[in-house]
């Protein structure tokens, strides 16, 4: 080999370098150029089209319109009041019925007014607890109900095997062959992928309880802080008399012992000084607008 | 929670905090001014994407400030018969305004009643309508054959017989 064939071998090696390297280098321009078109598109995609018009858009604009002129109409007692109540009675229906099992307390005890106020409260109150208690009786009964019939299916799917196994089937002769189908059956085993864990009674008994408690406390939560903040507001319906009484009551006088009795029962904290102070701000609140119930009601 | 946002355009994605903050400060303030300034605010940006959505908005404003102004003249006024006017009056405003977003909202479900309906029809009317145009594509297509394969004097390959997958085919419909 001479040297001049060694330089042009080298020369021709450098060559083939010079050219990889510039295609490396074109395809990485290439690369960013992509990416940068990408980018751009993403930038400059057309904005996503209108929205549907949905009647859910028009009841939202119809109940805060509603809730709206309720507290614009509580500023003037007797002004449409009956108009905007009509919604209020076929919206929460539970009222009407706690109106007319309050009529039935009354029945049994005639003129314990206080009692009758005390009765709704615990319904409203503990009503949730109640229901949670009779989902939970009804999901293990049902669960029961769904596993005594798996059961009699297995046990019924058991008999037909062994029936077949002993090939008392209709002129059916026994199967012989028990080697090949184990064998098949193994193989499929192999082939079939790992089911996941299927969840056990207690897990899917916690899970349907959590969801029914989730629905039955967005439901009821705002009647019953509606309900407990009425009991807690008191007004003065006379100034020169200096006697308050439950707004949304007005027979049934509010700061005596009774009173706070019940007050204190449900919280647990007898003559404490927040108890007072709570019922004292709340009906502070509430009786600068008069439509103070209302909105809370709603909220 | 969707209906905090949802029926918002992308510009005024807060309205549902923008009316809170107003029934807050109607509930607190209990004064005219603040319909007002919901109403310049909502001019400005209206905050649906459709105009029927912001007419409904609209209207209902305007009866805030309606009732409103009635509620507090019948408060000062010791006339009955002026007492029993404001609450025509606020009345009236009540119903037009509920009773024009109501209004929508029956004809939206009207209309999606409509498009179900006529769903429900046409779809078998276009299958047979379908079937019928496939059957004279495969009369015709059969006829062709047929006189192409005539100077053989060999029966034609039933369809069953070729082997091969059969290629898609395209059957115009008449234009609607």
């Amino acid at each position: 080999m001479t040297f001049a064939t060694i330089i042009q071998e080298e020369e021709k090696e450098a060559d083939h370098e010079r050219d990889n390297r510039v295609e490396e280098k074109c395809g990485q321009l290439q690369q960013q150029k992509q990416m940068k078109q990408r980018q751009h598109q993403k930038d400059h995609r057309p904005r996503p089209k209108q929205q549907e018009l949905k009647p859910g858009a028009f009841i939202v604009i119809f109940t805060t319109s509603n809730q709206i002129f309720s507290v614009i109409c509580n500023l003037d007692v007797g002004t449409a009041s009956t108009l905007i109540n009509a919604s209020n009675a076929v919206g929460n229906s539970y009222s009407q019925v706690v109106f007319s099992l309050q009529c039935l307390y009354l029945l049994v005890s005639p003129g314990d007014l206080f009692g009758a106020l005390k009765f709704e409260t615990f319904v409203y109150v503990f009503s949730p607890i109640v229901k949670i208690v009779i989902v939970a009786v009804l999901i293990l009964v049902l669960e029961g109900i769904v596993r005594v019939i798996n059961c009699l299916k297995r046990a019924k799917n058991k008999a037909q095997t062994r029936r077949m196994d002993r090939g008392e089937r209709n002129n059916e002769a026994p199967i012989d062959d028990t080697k090949d189908t184990t064998l098949t059956a193994i193989v499929a085993k192999d082939s079939i992928p790992k089911k996941p864990r299927k969840k056990g009674l207690t897990d899917r008994f916690f899970m349907r309880l959590g969801a029914v408690a989730v629905a039955i406390f967005i439901l009821e939560q705002p009647a019953i802080i509606g309900k407990l903040c009425q009991y807690l507001t008191c007004v003065q319906l006379d100034p020169y008399v200096p006697k308050y009484y439950v707004k949304s009551r007005n027979n049934i006088e509010c700061y005596t012992d009774e009173y706070y009795f019940f007050l204190t029962s449900q919280w647990s904290f007898q003559h404490s000084s927040f108890g007072h102070s709570l019922s004292l701000l709340s009906s502070s609140l509430c009786s600068i607008p008069n439509g103070a119930n209302s909105l809370i009601q709603k909220v | 929670m969707g209906n905090f946002y949802n029926p918002y355009s992308q510009e005024v994605y807060y309205w549902g905090i923008v009316i809170g903050i107003f029934k807050m400060s109607i509930f607190i303030l209990a004064s005219i001014l603040v319909i007002h300034a919901y109403f310049q605010f909502f001019k400005r940006k209206p905050p649906y994407e459709h105009a029927s959505l912001n007419k409904a908005e609209k209207f209902c404003c305007l009866a805030y400030m309606v009732v409103l102004t009635v509620v507090f003249v019948r408060m000062s006024v010791e006339l009955e018969w002026i007492k029993k006017l404001c609450e025509v009056v606020v009345f009236i405003s009540i119903a037009s305004a509920g009773g024009y977003v109501l209004i929508n909202v029956f004809w939206l479900y009207i209309m999606q009643a409509w498009g179900m309906l006529n769903k429900f029809v046409e779809k078998p009317r276009n299958l047979k309508e379908i079937m019928t145009h496939l059957a004279n594509y495969h009369e015709t297509e059969r006829n062709n054959q047929q006189k192409e394969h005539a100077w053989s004097n060999k029966d034609y390959p039933a369809a069953e017989s070729q082997l091969h997958r059969r290629s898609a085919i395209i059957v115009d419909l008449p234009a609607k």
